[in-house]
């Protein structure tokens, strides 16, 4: 981190440039005891000068898999530079991202029964350039994936993917957003009997927001996505068309509300089947006594359904008491699926928690909870945990 | 004005619910709600296909990989996926 620091450092003095970095630590142990279950580094850097803009986001992960709650593990370093570029109406932003695996568990690979394999470095360098032409925006992209992969026995493969696509949306006079695109994408494994190769279609009609009485927004969208490829089963990857509402409301001041609603319908070999819905809502209420720390309470819920469905409620409160220091309340209260060996099929938990934040003005925040959680897994399991976080932001640097 | 969106509200919830509760397909690919999902990478790393990659702050699901385990939809802090 500190090499990369350094060079964009250099590359700022030719010009007058600003340097804002970023940098957080986030830890959730598995007990109150301590044992760990994830800690999460971040670190980034935004260096801006004129037109360019270069960003550079280093991450590293340890979710461990701990003793009580069965879990997916990885260790890993997780590294993004993108970079931004306008020139009149024209934007390019190429990114590199590359994940190196340190351990973890081994990913399936290859329809329909999966091999086991561990998974090495990911580097996927991309693209995107963007053109504003006025009510009209175009788009298009491209990206690499080369995995380095290893099987059971050590032999070391590889799989490589490519994506690629590209569109536009026209702002219309009349107050819609009509808008086409497409994506064309492809897997090719060493091993593991995967090759795959399908892209889509997109018609998409979506409204701009429109202003009701009383302080109201509404916004409607309407897409249609045609596929040319097959699943994981062999089977062709249906048709779909996709509608969705979404309203936002200011009460007052102080509260807001917004709701969402969902509907996706299928169509495969003549047949059309409603394949999944969704509804959920939020309120926020937030009270701002003219410290710099703002009292909220955050209630959200919200339904899905397909061929599994999740309830979703959480609360989360902070109660702001003195010169930054504030209390944390949470609850979060699920119903999902999971594929859990010998836990129901659709298992619920609830999780209260408490804790204390510190805000110190806008440049490092730093908080505590202890939660309570129970959870349905093989059997009812009932534990208490410890989560902390801090975050650092130390402003805007000029060069 | 108010009333009537509220009464609008409500029959498209219990057209949303009603519907998607009555006849779900058998096999259908899963959906990112781009408004709830804020690329946290949960999904990406729990996900044994590697189906699923956070491309520009969203979650993006490969079809052609994705082998509906619902551990995205599991871990998920947001219930963004479904």
């Amino acid at each position: 981190m500190r090499h990369i620091t350094v060079a964009l450092l250099a590359c700022a003095m030719a010009s007058t440039a600003t340097l804002e970095q970023y940098g957080s630590v986030t830890y959730r142990s598995d007990s109150l005891a301590g044992s760990s279950a994830r800690t999460e580094i971040t670190w980034g850097a935004l260096l801006e000068t004129g037109p360019l803009q270069l960003e550079v986001q280093d991450s590293y992960l340890v979710s461990d898999s701990g003793g009580t709650v069965p879990r997916w593990t990885r260790e890993g370093n997780d590294l993004l530079v993108s970079a931004r570029a306008s020139f009149d109406r024209f934007l390019l932003r190429p990114d590199l991202r590359w994940r190196t695996a340190v351990a973890g568990d081994s990913i399936l690979l290859g329809p329909p029964v999966a091999e086991p394999v561990s998974q090495g470095d990911v580097i996927r360098p991309g693209g995107t350039l963007e053109a504003d032409l006025g009510s009209v925006h175009l788009y298009g992209f491209g990206r690499h994936w080369k995995r380095d992969m290893y099987t059971a026995d050590g032999l070391e493969a590889g799989w490589t993917s490519t994506g690629y696509g590209g569109g536009g949306t026209w702002n219309t006079p009349m107050g819609a957003i009509l808008g086409v695109s497409g994506v064309s994408r492809s897997h090719d494994a060493d091993f593991g009997d995967l090759y795959s190769d399908w892209s889509r279609l997109d018609l998409s009609l979506a409204s701009r927001p429109l202003e009701l009485p009383t302080r109201t927004m509404v916004m409607a969208d309407l897409q249609y996505s045609q596929y040319t490829g097959e699943d994981y089963t062999g089977a062709e990857i249906a048709d779909r068309v996709f509608g969705r509402v979404r309203a936002v409301q200011s009460l007052s001041t102080t509260v807001s509300y917004n709701m969402t609603m969902a509907v996706a319908m299928d169509h495969h070999e003549d047949h059309w089947t409603v394949a999944k819905g969704m509804a959920g809502a939020r309120m926020l209420f937030m009270l701002d006594r003219g410290g710099s720390v703002p009292s909220i309470l955050n209630i959200g819920s919200s339904f899905s359904s397909s061929v599994v469905s999740t309830t979703c409620l959480d609360i989360f409160s902070r109660t702001h008491i003195y010169r930054g220091i504030s209390l944390l309340g949470r609850i979060d209260a699920r119903r999902t699926p999971t594929d859990i060996a010998g836990a129901p099929q659709t298992r619920r938990s609830v999780v209260l928690g408490g804790g204390l934040e510190y805000q110190m003005g806008k440049n490092l925040r730093c908080w505590t909870m202890i939660e309570q959680e129970r959870t349905e897994y093989q059997e009812v399991e009932n534990w208490g945990r410890f989560r902390a976080g801090l975050d650092v932001f130390p402003g805007v640097l000029e060069l | 004005m108010t009333r009537y969106a509220s009464l609008l509200a409500a029959a498209l919830l219990g057209l949303v619910l009603g519907l998607a509760c009555t006849n779900p397909a058998d096999n259908t690919q899963l959906t990112v709600d781009e408004d709830l999902c804020y690329g946290c990478g949960r999904c990406e790393e729990v996900c044994p296909y590697g189906a699923i990659e956070v491309i520009d702050g969203d979650a993006v699901i490969d079809p052609s990989l994705c082998h509906q385990c619902w551990r995205c939809v599991e871990e998920c802090p947001k219930g963004a996926i479904y």
